[in-house]
This record gives C-alpha cells, sequence and structure tokens, in this order.
C-alpha cells in the first residue's frame, strides 16, 4: 500500500509542477498500476488478458503494450514541430501562390495585423514561413500539452474510482 | 532490448498518418461546407462576400450549396494533406 501511495502521491506532485514531462505520465500510471495489480486480484483478471496476444512474452510484472499504448503521451516537442512545419508551409505556399498569380481581391497582407513585417512579396514568403512556424509550433505544443493533461486527469479519475470500488466492501469485512 | 521501465519512459503515442489525414480533411471540409451553407441560409445583400475570396485558392468555389460541395472536397484534400504531414514528421521525430 505504501508503494501505492508513493505513486499517487507522486504523480499528483508531477502536475502540480507543471507537468513537466509526458513520459512521467506513463512512469506514474505504470507505477500505479504495478500496486494496483498487486494489490486487487478481481482488476488484474479484467487486465491480464489484454496483455497476451498471440506471440507476446511477457513475463507477469510487465506492464502490457496495449496499456501502455492506451495511456501513452504525446510528443510535446515533435507535435510542435510536426504543426510547424505545416502551418509554416500553408503560409508561404500560399504567398507564393499569390506572388505568382499577381494582384487579386484577396487581401492578404492583413496576414501582416498579427505577423509583423508580412507581405505577399517574395521576401514575405520567408518572413511568412517563420511566423506560420512558430505560431504552429506553439499550437502544436499546446495541443499536446492540453491533451497530455486531460489524459493525466482521466487516468486519475479511472484510478481512484478503481481504489473506492476495491475498497468498497472494507466495512463488511470488519 | 529495453527493459520495463525504459519502455515505460519512452512510450509516447505514435500517429496514424492516414486516419489522422481522414479526420482533418472530413473536420475541415464539414466547416467550409457549414459555414458556407450557413451563410445562405442567413442571407442579406452580398452573401459572403468574405468567404467568396476563397475562390483565389479553390478554383470553382462560390457560396452557393453546389459551392459548398465543392469546398467541401477541396477543403477535404487540404485536411487530408495536413494530417499526414503531421503524422509523418511527427512519427519521424517521435521514432528517431
Amino acid at each position: 500500500m505504501d508503494d501505492y501511495r508513493q505513486a499517487w502521491n507522486g504523480s499528483t506532485l508531477i502536475l502540480v509542477c507543471s507537468l513537466p514531462s509526458g513520459t512521467i505520465l506513463a512512469q506514474s500510471f505504470a507505477a500505479m498500476f504495478k500496486a494496483h495489480r498487486e494489490k486487487n486480484t478481481a482488476m488484474t483478471a479484467r487486465i491480464q488478458p489484454l496483455s497476451y496476444g498471440p506471440g507476446a512474452s511477457h513475463a507477469d510484472d510487465t506492464t502490457p503494450p496495449q496499456l501502455l499504448r492506451a495511456v501513452a503521451p504525446l510528443h510535446r516537442s515533435a507535435m510542435g514541430l510536426a504543426c510547424a512545419v505545416v502551418c509554416g508551409g500553408l503560409v508561404a505556399l500560399a504567398t507564393l501562390y499569390l506572388v505568382l498569380r499577381g494582384p487579386t481581391l484577396l487581401e492578404f497582407d492583413l496576414l501582416s495585423q498579427f505577423f509583423w513585417g508580412y507581405r505577399v512579396s517574395v521576401g514575405g514568403i520567408f518572413i511568412g514561413l517563420l511566423w506560420g512556424a512558430g505560431v504552429g509550433f506553439v499550437l502544436g505544443y499546446g495541443f499536446a500539452l492540453i491533451r497530455n493533461a486531460a489524459l493525466w486527469i482521466w487516468l486519475t479519475s479511472v484510478l481512484s474510482r478503481a481504489e473506492m470500488e476495491q475498497y468498497s466492501d472494507f466495512l463488511d469485512r470488519m | 532490448m529495453e527493459t520495463e521501465q525504459e519502455q515505460i519512459e519512452h512510450a509516447v503515442v505514435v500517429l496514424n498518418e492516414k486516419l489522422l489525414g481522414t479526420v482533418l480533411g472530413i473536420l475541415f471540409g464539414s466547416m467550409l461546407f457549414l459555414a458556407t451553407n450557413f451563410l445562405i441560409l442567413k442571407g442579406g445583400e452580398h452573401v459572403g462576400a468574405h468567404l467568396a475570396l476563397l475562390s483565389v485558392f479553390f478554383p470553382g468555389y462560390r457560396v452557393t450549396f453546389f459551392g459548398s460541395i465543392i469546398g467541401f472536397f477541396y477543403m477535404f484534400v487540404l485536411g487530408f494533406i495536413v494530417g499526414v504531414v503531421i503524422g509523418a514528421v511527427y512519427n519521424r521525430i517521435v521514432r528517431a
């Protein structure tokens, strides 16, 4: 029970410390899961079949890969970079298209209200690329951060419910 | 061979590129489809004067019901490409 409490308190502390690493989510969950599995045979009976797919060679004390996949966090920097590539590329391509096409009714220059220095020009392609990449990175990173936090909250509620179920008949056994 | 602890530490989600592309495609397409039809139903003197400027990038797109279908396909393709690129770049970085 001490192990379980340590893992639980540790993971709470991690959230308070602004979720420094997404992998900590999986770590804390795995620690809690391990402690839970040792203490709760009923829960283990439900979860164990997931861990043994055909050809799998997991020892009894390993965390099921399916479970890891289910609770694995998004890589924040990777998501940020991916969105940066896409957003920067979209702004640059749109600008390039407008430069090649010539004047249109569309006043794409209005983007300069947000992207300082941006213009529909050859130089604006690179400025737009940088601005788009910056905004995309922030969006992607923020998305992953919020998604990981939401996952953590969901895991916490699931585990607390499981814990309450485990001890719901505590008084009956006295 | 990684130990369990290492596996847990390194575990991150890997994205399904085509699935992400399809989801974003449907999302983007639906957004333009709904926005166009909302403006059509709302009516007025100059229906969708600003949204119609999308035809600069999407030839054939108009703020009409038929145009909203054309817009859906354009945005679906755009969303699909965006999703596939995000998935591919993300997966490449994660697997590196």
